[in-house]
């Protein structure tokens, strides 16, 4: 498949969250620009949250997509539910951190 | 003052920055247009403006330069056939699955919204139903496959959606009726659903089988799953798809799953009024069924202007059903200016979209060489794929060609496998490959 056969895909595929997709960068943004000049340790808050918002992230992935938890069966299943609990806990983190630590 | 720290320019980095630019530039943009057209005056007739028509339109228009394009097809809108059984399930919307056909032809395209009346071969010509004749100096045929309800005595398309009768194959308009009658079934809490396959080859040889799994999903989901009958008819005996694996599969699961397995047997008659379906077994017998739904399946064949004609098979099991082309070059076996992709063809596979993902760069590439009086290089293999739907939310990633030979194209993925990966795979990402295929990008 060429690189371009893949972007189209990738492009039609994100196509009906580009307002989701757009939001999350936002908000993102936003909890960076809100955080600027804070230099403090990051309190375990975060990483307790961004651990429970993956987790949940992955619990749910399923139900979104009109399935169920019980059927993800297979390695490749397991791993792509994974790969949710990984990207939403990190996406968390980043947005949550900046907001929670502390100035100094 | 200090002295400014400049970076070092690394000239090796910067021509690696370059080559790699290069690269990507390259591989973004189509084949075509990366590496020289080939130049052509050849008049280029597509008919069908479907899958494998729009398919071809594009690819041809994207590595051919001075070529005249013409693609005659009168439907209106773009049908993504893959979600058929997504919208009968009640899964999608009918809406999801229609686009403007206009959306997806190239714009160098002559665009005819007429379908094929009668074929001239000898004189290179082809009379559209709306009168025009067009003479040609290479054909695609793409017109994808006829639906033969009046086969079954009593059945009609306008049927599906009233008393019972559903249709996956007959639109989007009839998905939904479909999804309609099925709920019917759910809501009346109780009853029996015949589930039918015919007997000749058919577009999309799982819809029948997903419709099956979708509609026991369903009634599982009611907890009233022993209120109600199921039962599968097919005309083979003890077969119910192609390849045996998937076959064994389908037929154990069913066990499990109480349907009632009925083999050998035809649908040949259907009491709408009555609600009455009529089987006929080999040895000739008919055997009337009572039914509160009926999924019918109807006998299929290539469109008659085509097999009335020169083009179809005139011997064999496809005779005058199926147009006749050589199963790897995809040109046509006595016309060698005409070429076949999609449902149309008389091949023993290859009747899914994902087959058209791979028989349109064959059919591409041999064009080409034809055009240039090379010999045809290029084959298909006869790859076919259908993600087998075993119930709301879970599915199998079937993918087989000629021989029944299994080709996974994922090495992480099992071809025998349920799995939810191959399920969100179905239902969120087949159909953008399926819009890249169209745009003549995969």
């Amino acid at each position: 498949m060429t690189f371009s056969g893949v972007l189209t895909i990738i492009i039609y595929s994100l196509q009906p969250y580009w307002p989701l997709l757009l939001l999350l960068a936002v908000l993102l943004m936003a909890a960076q620009w809100a955080g600027r000049g804070k230099k403090g340790r990051v309190p375990g808050l975060v990483y307790g949250l961004s651990l429970s918002i993956g987790i949940a992230a992955a619990l749910l992935a399923p139900t979104l997509t009109l399935s169920q938890l019980s059927y993800v069966q297979t390695t490749t299943d397991i791993l792509a539910l994974l790969a949710v609990a990984v990207g939403a806990g990190f996406y968390a983190g980043l947005v949550l951190s900046p907001l929670l630590r502390a100035r100094n | 003052m200090p002295p400014l720290k400049h970076r070092t320019h690394n000239p090796k980095r910067r021509q690696f920055i370059k080559w790699g630019l290069g690269t990507a530039a390259a591989s973004a943009l189509p084949f075509g247009i990366a590496f020289a057209r080939q130049k052509t005056q050849a008049r280029i007739l597509i008919l069908g403006a479907g899958a494998a028509g729009t398919a071809m339109a594009n690819r041809l228009n994207n590595t051919l330069s001075g070529a005249r394009i013409t693609i005659a097809g009168k439907r209106p809108k773009h049908h993504y056939q893959p979600g058929y059984t997504l919208v009968a399930s009640g899964l999608w919307a009918a809406e999801q699955v229609l686009t403007p056909t206009q959306d997806w032809l190239p714009s160098e395209a002559h665009w005819i919204p007429s379908d094929a009346a009668e074929f001239f071969p000898d004189k290179r010509a082809v009379r559209l139903e709306d009168g025009q004749m067009i003479e040609y100096d290479l054909l695609v045929i793409a017109t994808g496959c006829q639906l033969n309800y009046a086969d079954i005595e009593g059945m009609s398309p306008d049927l599906v959606g009233q008393k019972g009768i559903g249709s996956v194959y007959a639109g989007a308009e009839a998905a939904t009726a479909t999804n309609r009658q099925i709920e019917s079934l759910i809501d009346a809490g109780e009853g029996r659903a015949i589930f039918t396959l015919s007997n000749t080859p058919i577009k999309c040889a799982g819809a029948p089988l997903k419709m099956t799994f979708t509609t026991l999903s369903r009634l599982e989901d009611t907890d009233r799953r022993d209120n109600f009958q199921v039962d599968f008819f097919t005309p083979y005996p003890n077969k119910v798809f192609s390849v045996p694996v998937y076959n064994d599969f389908v037929l154990n699961r069913w066990q499990e799953q109480k349907v009632g397995f009925h083999d050998q047997r035809v649908l040949t008659a259907i009491d709408a009024e009555a609600k009455k379906a009529t089987f006929t077994t080999t040895d000739g017998q008919r055997q009337q069924e009572a039914y509160d739904f009926i999924h019918v399946v109807p006998p299929m064949s290539a469109p008659d202007a085509i097999r009335h004609s020169e083009l179809a098979w005139q011997e064999g099991g496809m005779a005058h059903q199926w147009l006749e082309i050589d199963q790897y070059s995809l040109q046509h076996r006595r016309y060698p200016e005409i070429f076949g992709v999609g449902d149309v063809i008389g091949t023993p596979f290859g009747k899914t979209a994902a087959s058209v993902k791979k028989q349109a760069p064959v059919a591409e590439t041999n064009i080409l060489n034809y055009l240039a009086d090379r010999p045809l290089t290029a084959a298909y293999d006869g790859y076919t794929s259908c993600p087998l739907i075993t119930s709301v939310g879970k599915a199998i990633l079937a993918e087989f060609g000629y021989g029944g030979e299994l080709m996974p194209s994922f090495s992480f993925i099992d071809p025998t496998e349920e799995s939810w990966a191959v399920w969100v795979m179905k239902e969120k990402m087949l159909q953008p490959a399926y819009y890249a295929m169209l745009n003549g990008q995969v």
